[in-house]
């Protein structure tokens, strides 16, 4: 094989090549699903008074389950709600739900909001004034000495 | 005389501006004198009055300042002389104790010493009368007549706030819609009957400084953040005011987050937060009077 013929072997080839590259393009492009259209957005109705104090009393009835310990419970009655009204449910908790948050990830946000009310409220004592503090270690090393 | 001493043990939740901020607003109401004092000893207040963003001291309140430290006549000079074993207190208050910012408006400076009143080098149990003895030294004598005075207290309980809480007729609490500044919240409410008693407790008001607008379309009348701490402000009221039988209340009015508000010492109330203030006041008003 001359010179000559092997250069018109390799642009036969690299012709072959080319249209083959042609053929996978075209198919990839044919394959490619059309971009799959958003659901339109339903904008749901407002909140009303009524239905923020349901709400917030529910929420209230479902903290107080979460901190006597029904935490399964509270997370089936949760899990009762469709999405769009989960969300609205958080929303009048004043919690920071966006109209595509997954289910999920409200459920999430309730569950920090109970455990954040939780380490606000746990702490809460009646403090004594310190006369009667120091009345109580005085008694408490009384005690002591009698042992 | 009515006396207000904003605290708070969280720091950085805007304490000395808004009570700056509320003192001006009390000053400029007809026929109103307000007097406020910085009892901290970080001087923040007294900074913000001495020298602007620059650092470029204002003349006339330093050279008022350095007179008032060369003749001894600071809080804390007060404060030696209140201590010193004597059958009464030696302390003239005048025109060099007290500076004038404007007609209706007066001042007195923090002094770095203050930070021995932390320390307690002094007697605790003489310093409680101090600020009672101070303020009656100040109505009898020839200075203007204050309808009102504020104090600045220190984000801690020293001897001085201690004087000041023992007998001030409310105690400001400011909060932020921060969680720490609501757990905040329920320590100092806990703890600051045990820190008063045997003396009455004053009433104690606390209210949501840097409110947050809810963001877009929203109809709610605050930032869900701002709405869940203050929801939970209430609930830590309610339940300490019931529990102690203080008499505590959370004011509806709220002072809306604004960055010009850092000038506000220097530059005046922005002129869209002067209703909040109005408006706060006139709750603070109505509960002083209750």
């Amino acid at each position: 094989m001359n010179n000559e013929e092997l250069l018109q072997e390799i642009l036969t080839e690299l012709k072959q090549l080319n249209n083959n590259f042609k053929e996978l393009f075209e198919f990839v492009k044919s394959s490619k699903k059309p971009a799959s259209k958003r659901s339109p957005k339903i904008k749901l109705p407002a909140l009303t008074e009524e239905e923020i104090k349901g709400c917030q009393n529910k929420f209230a009835e479902l903290y107080q389950l979460w901190l006597d310990g029904f935490e399964s419970k509270v997370r089936d009655e949760l899990e009762k709600y469709s999405v769009d009204d989960l969300r609205r449910f958080g929303d009048a908790n004043n919690l920071n739900v966006t109209s595509r948050m997954p289910k999920d990830k409200v459920m999430q946000q309730i569950s920090i909001r109970f455990r954040e009310k939780k380490l606000l409220t746990q702490n809460i004592n009646i403090s004594k004034p310190l006369s009667e503090k120091i009345t109580d270690k005085e008694i408490n090393l009384k005690n002591d000495d009698e042992t | 005389m009515k006396t207000i001493a904003t605290i708070n043990f969280k720091g950085g939740v805007g304490k000395t501006t808004v009570t700056w901020c509320l003192g001006e607003t009390v000053s400029k109401l007809p026929d109103k004198r307000t007097l406020i004092f910085d009892l901290d000893a970080q001087m923040s207040l007294t900074q913000a009055i001495t020298v602007n963003e620059d650092g470029v001291p204002f003349k006339s309140f330093t050279d008022w300042f350095d007179k008032c430290i060369q003749r001894k006549k600071t809080i804390f000079h007060a404060l030696e002389k209140f201590t010193i074993p004597s059958d009464h207190f030696d302390f003239a208050v005048g025109n060099d104790f007290i500076y004038r910012i404007s007609d209706t408006y007066h001042f007195v400076p923090a002094i770095e010493d203050l930070y021995w009143t932390e320390l307690e080098v002094f007697d605790r149990e003489l310093v409680k009368n101090f600020i009672r003895r101070l303020l009656g030294k100040i109505e009898n004598s020839n200075l203007p007549k204050y309808d009102t005075v504020f104090f600045d207290c220190p984000p801690s309980f020293s001897l001085l706030s201690y004087s000041v809480l023992s007998c001030c007729d409310i105690v400001l609490i400011p909060i932020n819609p921060d969680f720490y500044a609501t757990k905040g919240l329920n320590l100092l409410l806990n703890s600051l009957r045990m820190r008063i008693e045997p003396f009455p407790v004053p009433k104690i008001g606390v209210f949501m400084n840097r409110a947050k607008k809810p963001g877009g379309a929203s109809n709610k009348k605050y930032s869900n953040e701002t709405q869940r701490y203050l929801d939970d402000a209430h609930q830590v009221v309610d339940f300490v005011s019931h529990n102690q039988k203080l008499k505590i209340k959370v004011f509806d009015s709220t002072i809306p987050e604004r960055v010009a508000i850092k000038r506000a010492v220097q530059e005046g109330i922005p002129n869209d937060l002067k209703q909040p203030f109005k408006e706060l006041w006139k709750e603070i008003e109505g509960f002083l009077n209750e």
